[in-house]
């Protein structure tokens, strides 16, 4: 409306996507044509209560985004490279009529062995020793930051 | 009192919630679970394990929980719709009102982790509205019970009746108020847990135990506390509200919601419009989002505790 | 019925709906009148509910979800015998249980309904007792094409395809158009059938004022063992009078007398042809 050129970013779980007002915001944003905006889905396959797919099974998300009037795409969420091309693909897609959907696959836990693919670290603190142990698994972050 | 109180096994109205139904659910094939992702946090995993055809999971979808909770209880479920108690009072209100309590569809609409349980996850995560909204909501009874008997007892009821409920309760584990003698639970029927002529406060859900703590200070400064577990905030007992209130010097209510429209406010009209004044002084959240931290923390902030409560008591009576 | 008697029913239906629409100065007449041979269809040809099965755990259930269009329902259910239709007379006047969204209050309606985008949860969590039970009734709701940006629909679709309910049945009355203007221009949900598709039902489409395809269509669930059917019904808004139709200023427009008459003589019209 204010004819400005930047984009939205919006990042979801795909648990999240149980919600109906998810539904009615993408609707709404296919029909009006809202093409500066580029929404991720975070598709990790877990939720509280376990794997998405036992809790409710959300079947396939890139049908539903298309079939709701979105340009979607797909990439791996853990892979840095991945993402940074992903993003890349997703701004040339936007200004087309669309809004543009990124499915990223991932793995809730992701770098730490013991909390990799499970929905039990959903809300919970790693104890000390929980917390040494998954820092020895991701040297990378030691110093980095 | 209080002393002897603490000793007593607790554990989390929560907990107590899903054992009842475990235990309903022995002889009662009707007895119905629905979930939004909420089983862990409602603790029904076991319940779920026992009676997996009496758990039906909805995906995080509020509104379609209680739509679907109206259908089920309309073909003669006992249907237990169970969700945080922020979105399921606030997102599926509409579905609350005209689904459930419209359509008289006996659905019980549980609300855990109610209040300020989930602490510094923050407001989003927060009921203090419930109350408010549902008591203008015609035909559902809003209740809050205190401690783990009084949950029990609330379950098996609301279990039992043929009409909508609405149950709130925390998560932090709960002292009994008293040993029980054969006491009878009913809706819309207040418990007197301590008497004292000086002061009458009047508590629901997980504030009744600071307002029984209160009592001991209270005492040792010369002021006799009656306290009341006014776990049913509609339809209120303001037969027994009218008969402590006048023979009481001053009123404070205690509660974990907004100062506005909840059982302060709802106490107040009542005695007000009948000719009852008194000092009267409501104790809860005041309208603004809360300070960040946990449930104690915040209940400390806001004076909600038994210091608080005994600082408003003594203004009053002043 | 035969095809010539469920089209003379229609236009009977049709003439009742605009003479107690008239009668209460109020009423969705374009909508009652673009759903009228689904619930002429449901009631006469398809499911088992009657008055003497209505409290029976084992009748078909009714749900209307687009509720506004009460008046096509409460004229229905007077014909088969759920209340006398001089009970009609009182539509939407002080005092009388005949309101204008369907209420329990009056026999035969299943759910207190009228707010858009409940109908369908109502709906499954029926369907999904008669599953729990091992029933084998069957539960219809009728949407309209204008709720279907409701969230709570979609919630509950998902609900409906992860259950596997092929008890269920969902209507939707694809008139085209609501209260603002067409629904394509207020909030565009087509393509409507992979929607639905998307969300794991089995769709079928057919023209929504046909009564003989509608018979075919309906008896022919579910469309698909192990999912919950969506049949899309094109339909046209003010069917059967022709200033009416596809005019958006009958969503809720009271014919004046003379229209009235007009409506009247245009529908006894139309039965020498049927």
């Amino acid at each position: 409306m204010n004819g400005d050129s930047k984009l939205v970013y919006s990042l979801h779980g795909d648990g999240e996507l149980n919600e109906g007002q998810i539904w009615e915001a993408v609707m709404f944003a296919a029909h009006h044509k809202v093409d500066n905006l580029i929404s991720t889905v975070d598709w990790n396959g877990q939720q509280i209560d376990g794997p998405t797919d036992k809790v409710l099974n959300m079947g396939n998300l890139h049908e539903k985004f298309e079939a709701f009037g979105w340009h979607v795409l797909e990439m791996n969420g853990n892979d840095m490279d991945d993402v940074i091309a992903g993003l890349d693909k997703a701004k040339a897609a936007s200004g087309k009529g669309k809004p543009v959907a990124i499915m990223m696959h991932t793995a809730m836990g992701k770098g730490v062995d013991f909390m990799e693919g499970t929905h039990e670290w959903h809300g919970i603190a790693p104890n000390d020793e929980q917390l040494a142990k998954a820092l020895e698994q991701l040297p990378e972050t030691l110093g980095d930051y | 009192m209080a002393e002897q109180i603490n000793t007593l096994p607790y554990k989390a109205n929560l907990e107590v919630y899903s054992e009842t139904l475990q235990r309903l659910a022995e002889t009662d094939r009707n007895i119905i679970a629905v979930t939004s992702d909420s089983r862990g946090s409602g603790k029904l995993v076991p319940f779920g394990k026992k009676y997996p055809d009496q758990i039906i999971e909805v995906g995080i979808a509020e509104q379609n929980l209680v739509g679907v909770a109206a259908g089920l209880a309309s073909c003669g479920k006992k249907v237990f719709a169970t969700s945080p108690a922020c979105f399921l009072t606030a997102r599926a209100l509409e579905q609350i009102k005209n689904d459930v309590a419209y359509s008289n569809n006996p659905v019980n609409v549980i609300g855990i982790s109610a209040g300020v349980s989930y602490g510094a996850l923050g407001s989003t995560h927060h009921s203090l509205h419930d109350f408010a909204a549902l008591r203008a909501i015609n035909n559902i009874t809003v209740v809050a019970p205190a401690d783990n008997w009084e949950t029990a007892q609330a379950i098996e009821l609301a279990a039992n009746i043929d009409e909508p409920v609405y149950l709130r309760f925390g998560k932090k584990p709960m002292p009994l108020l008293k040993e029980n003698n054969n006491e009878k639970f009913e809706f819309g029927k207040g418990r007197v847990i301590a008497e004292g002529n000086d002061v009458l406060i009047i508590g629901c859900g997980e504030t009744v135990y600071p307002a029984l703590e209160a009592v001991q200070i209270l005492k040792e400064k010369g002021i006799a506390a009656t306290v009341v577990s006014m776990h049913t905030i509609k339809p209120l007992d303001t037969a027994l509200l009218a008969r402590l209130a006048s023979t009481c010097k001053a009123i404070v209510t205690v509660e974990e919601h907004s100062i506005y429209g909840g059982l302060g406010e709802a106490c107040a009209s009542y005695l007000l419009q009948h000719g009852i004044c008194k000092p009267f002084k409501i104790v809860g959240i005041p309208d603004e989002y809360t300070v960040t931290g946990s449930q104690g923390e915040i209940f400390d902030h806001y004076g909600i505790n038994k210091e608080g409560i005994s600082k408003v008591v003594e203004a009053l009576l002043k | 019925m035969t095809t010539k008697e469920l089209k003379q029913k229609s236009v009977e239906y049709r003439k009742k709906i605009l003479k107690y629409i008239v009668k209460a100065k109020a009423g969705h007449t374009g909508g009652s009148l673009s759903c009228t041979d689904i619930l002429n269809v449901l009631y006469n040809e398809v499911m088992n509910v009657s008055p003497e099965n209505f409290t029976s755990p084992d009748r078909d259930r009714y749900i209307q979800s687009k509720g506004h269009t009460v008046e096509a329902l409460f004229v229905v259910l007077a014909d088969q015998g759920f209340f006398p239709e001089e009970d009609l007379e009182t539509l939407c006047q002080y005092k009388s249980h005949y309101i204008g969204h369907p209420t329990r209050k009056v026999k035969g309606v299943e759910q207190n309904t009228g707010a858009l985008g409940h109908g369908l949860p109502i709906a499954v969590g029926t369907a999904l007792a008669g599953k729990l039970d091992q029933k084998n009734y069957k539960v219809y709701t009728l949407m309209g094409d204008g709720e279907m940006p409701e969230g709570s629909n979609w919630e509950a679709a998902l609900t409906a395809a992860h259950y596997k309910l092929d008890n269920l049945c969902v209507i939707v009355d694809k008139n085209t158009l609501q209260i603002t203007a067409s629904t394509a221009d207020v909030c565009n949900t087509d393509p409507l059938d992979e929607k639905w598709k998307s969300f794991g039902w089995a769709v079928k489409e057919v023209n929504g004022n046909d009564v003989d395809a509608l018979k075919e269509v309906l008896q022919s669930l579910p469309f698909e063992e192990g999912k919950p059917s969506v049949l899309i019904a094109h339909t046209t808004k003010g069917k059967g009078v022709s200033y009416m139709e596809n005019v958006l200023k009958w969503h809720h427009g009271v014919p004046t007398k003379d229209e009235y008459e007009q409506a009247i003589k245009e529908l006894d019209e139309s039965l020498l042809t049927i």
